[in-house]
Order: structure tokens, then sequence, then C-alpha cells
């Protein structure tokens, strides 16, 4: 009987032992799974750099807009630490109704966009995901009219609707797993901190230089549908061109994008003769003037 | 102060030599001097920053809803249109 007992509790045992070591490697190979799916649709990205395509393969790896949002919200705080905002309403109030018009027309109208002016003489902007988009005193300052000011604000709208920086944090170990994770981990501030690195790091980050090209190519025809001049995105990058590549004021932005020069090389062969005869407005008039 | 402007790209439109025309030269002349007084926002800064809740919801207040941009366009007689988006150069020569 004993013999029979311990005979009955070894195989037991052994079956025990068995089942766990097949959820374990289930487990393994279900994160594996993952990864090699992750890293499939990533490498298909980098082959195609395609904006629908693109747009269509990261939604598979994609995270929901409540939680785009959160990890945005986070972001534009962070940035706003390091410079806050221009004290001048009118201007804040300007800038979110071009904002919100060229966003207007594109595939995701219905965000709740915002949009600042913050105090940098540094020649900048910058997208955070679900829809907060930046430009610096600096920047601002170097607009001539409403039209450049919508092709800025267009190119930081393309980073958005591409989530560019989304599949940044999406390369890091961070939210290897996506989404559900990152569902289940979002629960306050600290923790979506610890998601996107330190302070506003994240938008010091360089993209890749085909999303840099890609948020170029989707602000002018954002700003040919909304009605502007199309070629006014070029005209600011003419004018950034110009600096001096010591120029202080330019390192970052230097450091982050590809130069001007090269963007107007790809925008010339991507607009070639498309837009030629799109007639926009550039509102001169309107334009609201920084005060110094 | 700077003096090329569209119509003198457009002429040269229909190749790469519209916009290449505009570019610097890869130099930078060093024509566009940025004015002086108000820090910079290098790296450093970007990732010590702290998070600013005032200054977030100060921005957040300023949201503008669709219908509102809306009004916004025609007021500067803005007429929205269609257009498609531009395919990569790489990919379309493909």
């Amino acid at each position: 009987m004993i013999v029979l007992m311990k005979a009955i509790m070894k195989y037991l045992l052994v079956a025990a032992l068995t089942l766990a070591c097949s959820a374990a490697w289930s487990f393994d190979f279900e994160e594996e799974f993952t990864k090699i799916l992750k890293d499939g649709v990533q490498k298909k990205i980098e082959e195609k750099s395609d904006a629908a395509t693109s747009s269509a393969l990261l939604g598979l790896v994609g995270i929901s807009q409540e939680e785009e949002i959160t990890i945005g919200r986070q972001i534009a705080g962070n940035l706003l630490g390091a410079s806050a905002l221009v004290k001048d309403r009118s201007l804040q109030i300007y800038v979110n109704n071009v904002g919100r018009w060229v966003a207007s027309q594109s595939e995701r109208p219905d965000l709740t966009w915002h949009f600042g002016v913050i105090e940098s003489n540094d020649v900048n902007a910058f997208a955070s995901p679900g829809g907060y988009i930046f430009l610096t005193r600096g920047l601002y300052s170097l607009l001539q009219n409403e039209a450049e000011l919508a092709g800025v604000l267009g190119h930081e709208i393309g980073h958005v609707i591409r989530k560019h920086h989304l599949k940044i944090l999406q390369q890091s170990s961070l939210i290897d797993l996506g989404g559900k994770l990152i569902s289940r981990q979002i629960g306050g501030s600290d923790k979506v901190q610890k998601l996107i690195g330190n302070g506003a790091e994240i938008v010091a980050r360089s993209l890749d230089k085909n999303a840099e090209f890609e948020a170029d190519r989707i602000a002018v025809v954002l700003a040919a549908r909304a009605g502007y001049d199309a070629f006014a995105l070029p005209e600011v990058l003419q004018q950034i061109g110009h600096f001096a590549k010591d120029d202080g004021s330019v390192a970052l932005l230097f450091k982050t994008h590809p130069h001007p020069d090269d963007r107007l090389e790809k925008l010339g062969l991507a607009m070639s003769d498309r837009l030629e005869d799109v007639k926009g407005k550039t509102l001169v008039a309107r334009f609201y003037r920084i005060k110094p | 102060m700077l003096n090329v402007r569209k119509e003198g790209m457009r002429k040269d439109s229909g190749d790469i030599g519209g916009l290449l025309s505009m570019a610097s030269g890869r130099a930078g002349t060093g024509k566009v001097v940025a004015t002086t007084g108000i820090r910079g926002l290098d790296e450093v800064e970007l990732k010590s920053a702290k998070y600013n809740e005032t200054e977030l919801n100060l921005v957040e207040s300023y949201a503008i809803n669709r219908a509102d941009a809306q009004l916004f366009a025609i007021q500067g007689k803005l007429v929205a249109r269609q257009f498609d988006y531009l395919p990569s150069p790489e990919v379309s020569s493909k």
C-alpha cells in the first residue's frame, strides 16, 4: 500500500512538473512570438516608408488613443517644465486656431489637439503623442505669415498622426509587449514617466530620417488641404538652412533632423509638379506678430 | 530677409531644381541671427525637465474645437479641398 502511494505521489509530481514546464515554455513562446511579430512589422515599416502602409502596420502593434494621450500628456507636461508657455493668450489662441484647422484636414480630425508657443530662443518644434504640439518663440519669430505657421504645425501634426514617437517608445524594452502591457501598468504619472525615460528626452531623440521626410510631405499636403500656400514650409526650411552650422539656436534641431537642404531636396522630388497649380493663401495680414 | 520666394521656385518646378534652388548650400550663410535674452533648450534641459501641471493645464485651456476652427478658417477665406498625400519619392519610383 505504501509502495503504491509512493508510486502515485511520484507520478503526480512528474505530471505537475511537466505541466509547469509546458506552461513556462508556452509563456516564453508567446513572448518570443510577439517579439518576432513586432520585429517583422518594424522591419516592414522601415523597408517601405509609404505613409498609409506604415500607419496600417503600426496599428497592429498600436496602443489605444487613451493610452497615447496619457503618454503624450506626460511628455508635454515635462517639456513645459523645461520651457514655459509664452504668456500671450492671444498668441496661443491664434496658434491653436491655425493648428486645429490644419489638423482637421488630417485623418485624426477629432483628436483633442493642443498647440503652444514656448519660451525659448532656440529654433525648434516638438510633437508629443496624442496631439500635443509646441514650437519655440525662436522659430515663431522667423515666420512671415500664417501659411508658414500652418506648414510648421503640419510637420508636427504629421509626426502625431503617423505615431512616430510612439514607434520609438515601442522599440524600447519598456513597452516591448505593446498596448496591453501599457494598459495594465499605467496607473499614475510615475509609471508613465518610467515608460518615457527622463524628463522630455523623447522629444530630443532623433527620429528616423524617413519619418522627418514623411512629416514634411504630410505638412505641405495638410496646408494645401486647409487652403494655405503649400510652398510656405519650403520657405521656412530655406530660412532655417541659412543659419550658420555652429549657431547654438539650431544645434538641437540640426542634430535631430536632416539638414534643411536635404529636406528641400526630398520635398522637391515628392512635390514635383503636383502642387504647382494649387493656389493657396499666405494670410500675411492676419498673421499674429509675437511681442518681443 | 530672404528673397527667394515661390515665384522663383515655381519657374523651375517640375523637377527638383525648384526647391533645390532654395537650399543654402549646407554651409549656412549665417544670415539669420536669433535674438538673445531667453535661454535655449538643449538635450540636458529636456532630460532633466520636471513635469509642470500648471503650464499643461494652461495649454489645454487654449484648445479650440473643430467647429471654432472652421469659423476661423471662414474668417480668413480659407477653403478646404481634397488632396492626396504625396508618396515617398523612393516608393513611387519603384
